[in-house]
């Protein structure tokens, strides 16, 4: 089923659960859009337009046993899962304000007794459902119900990296989560957040682990930022962020991960992207939060995203004023600069432009 | 990296690939940098399979 919203450019397609394209007028109404009074209006680029959320990330409960130490939501084995009913609440505010695709996490989100009614849900709303998960408190039989899923992602964040990052051996739970869904016919993908633990000297480690996941049968890797929100705002973060080292070697490792690679949009103003254009024309607009993203919590409050709340404008200091980059990276990730400079509103500390400034 | 730009369809401004993942991620952007062609017949196929036939209308 085409979902479809109109904007002053043409309006935003998704054509299949993969596909969500921008397209022009002209295209528009060859899939039946009618834009009324938005089509009257002179047409924004891109990046200006993109006010109302594409993505929306959905907390289905804080509950989680694994007790990472980098949580992002300091999750916690007694938390508490959203009720059905008030997730489907939200899913409606979801789809009425026309986004794309609905995100759900936790938590861990297998915990949540009624997570494939939730994406019943979301499909019946025209919406399209993924999820993250750990693995924990996955069987066949959860994995077999999963079916209404575009896609599941499942974190793994080393093959030996793992417990030194998180506390937590997962590995394995990983691992047995991945071959369960692909037995099962359910899309996978698998989450990687990059630490200093997994590159190591040479980046080995992250290219071992996509070795080992797509034997499983993984067919995308999404690289992550380590973000500094919940349980990993700590002085730990400074020993576990990237060094300016492995920053240096994250375009030589993407190349070698090619097809089926994506990055977060905190990771944009790390990599030396000169080729501002062309990214706009995929569609990187930069940090996504409030913009073509937003985050619902487990209690139901609205945020920009999943790791802030509040004003998340990008900053309007040098280096990021005058750099032809901020097109598509939007000053860096505001969670860092609020942990690390101590304002939000700062240009993004690891960005190796600004430390080179 | 490929100095090729990607050559998406008449029409299409910008392509998000890939069904998102609980992290606000830039689809398959990065292959196409690297120069992998393969997301520009996707989404050829994909808008072909999308649109409705024009018999339709008849």
């Amino acid at each position: 089923m085409i979902r479809a919203r109109a904007e002053t450019f043409g309006a935003w397609v998704r054509v299949d659960d993969r596909t969500l394209l921008a397209v022009d007028r002209t295209l528009a109404r060859r899939f039946g859009v009618d834009g009324g009074a938005r089509w009257s209006e002179p047409s924004r680029g891109l990046v200006d337009q993109t006010e109302r959320p594409l993505e929306v990330h959905v907390a289905v409960t804080s509950r989680c046993p694994a007790g990472c130490d980098g949580c992002y939501l300091d999750a916690r084995a007694d938390g508490q899962h959203r009720p059905f009913e008030a997730i489907a609440a939200t899913l409606d505010e979801v789809a009425a304000g026309g986004a794309f695709t609905v995100a759900f996490g936790g938590g861990e989100p297998m915990l949540h007794p009624e997570l494939p009614r939730i994406a019943r849900q979301a499909r019946a709303l025209g919406l399209t459902p993924v999820v993250t998960t750990s693995g924990i408190g996955l069987n066949a039989e959860r994995a077999r119900a999963l079916s209404d899923f575009a896609q599941v992602n499942v974190s793994h964040d080393g093959i030996d990296a793992y417990a030194e990052v998180r506390g937590f051996d997962g590995a394995g739970v990983a691992e047995r989560a991945i071959a369960l869904l692909v037995a099962e016919g359910v899309g996978v993908g698998v989450n990687v957040v990059l630490t200093r633990q997994l590159l190591g000297d040479d980046g080995r480690g992250l290219l071992e682990l996509a070795a080992r996941v797509r034997a499983l049968g993984a067919r995308e890797i999404q690289l992550l930022r380590y973000k500094p929100a919940g349980r990993a705002a700590s002085l730990e973060y400074l020993m576990r962020r990237l060094t300016p080292a492995q920053i240096a070697l994250l375009p030589s490792l993407l190349e070698q991960l090619v097809p089926g690679v994506r990055i977060d949009c905190a990771l944009v103003p790390l990599l030396s992207f000169a080729r501002v254009d062309e990214l706009l024309a995929l569609g990187v607009m930069g940090c996504e939060a409030g913009r073509g993203l937003s985050a619902v919590d487990v209690e139901g409050q609205s945020k920009p995203c999943s790791f802030m709340a509040g004003d998340t404008r990008p900053p309007v200091a040098e280096p990021c004023a005058s750099c032809p980059v901020r097109a598509v990276c939007r000053g860096g990730c505001r969670v860092v600069s609020e942990h690390v400079a101590g304002d939000r509103f700062a240009p993004d500390p690891e960005c190796p432009r600004v430390r080179a400034s | 990296m490929d100095d090729e730009q990607p050559q998406l369809p008449e029409g299409v401004l910008a392509v998000r690939a890939g069904p998102g993942a609980n992290c606000s991620s830039i689809g398959s952007v990065i292959d196409l940098l690297f120069g992998t062609a393969v997301l520009a017949s996707v989404v050829y196929a994909a808008i072909a399979a999308a649109l409705p036939d024009p018999e339709d209308k008849k």
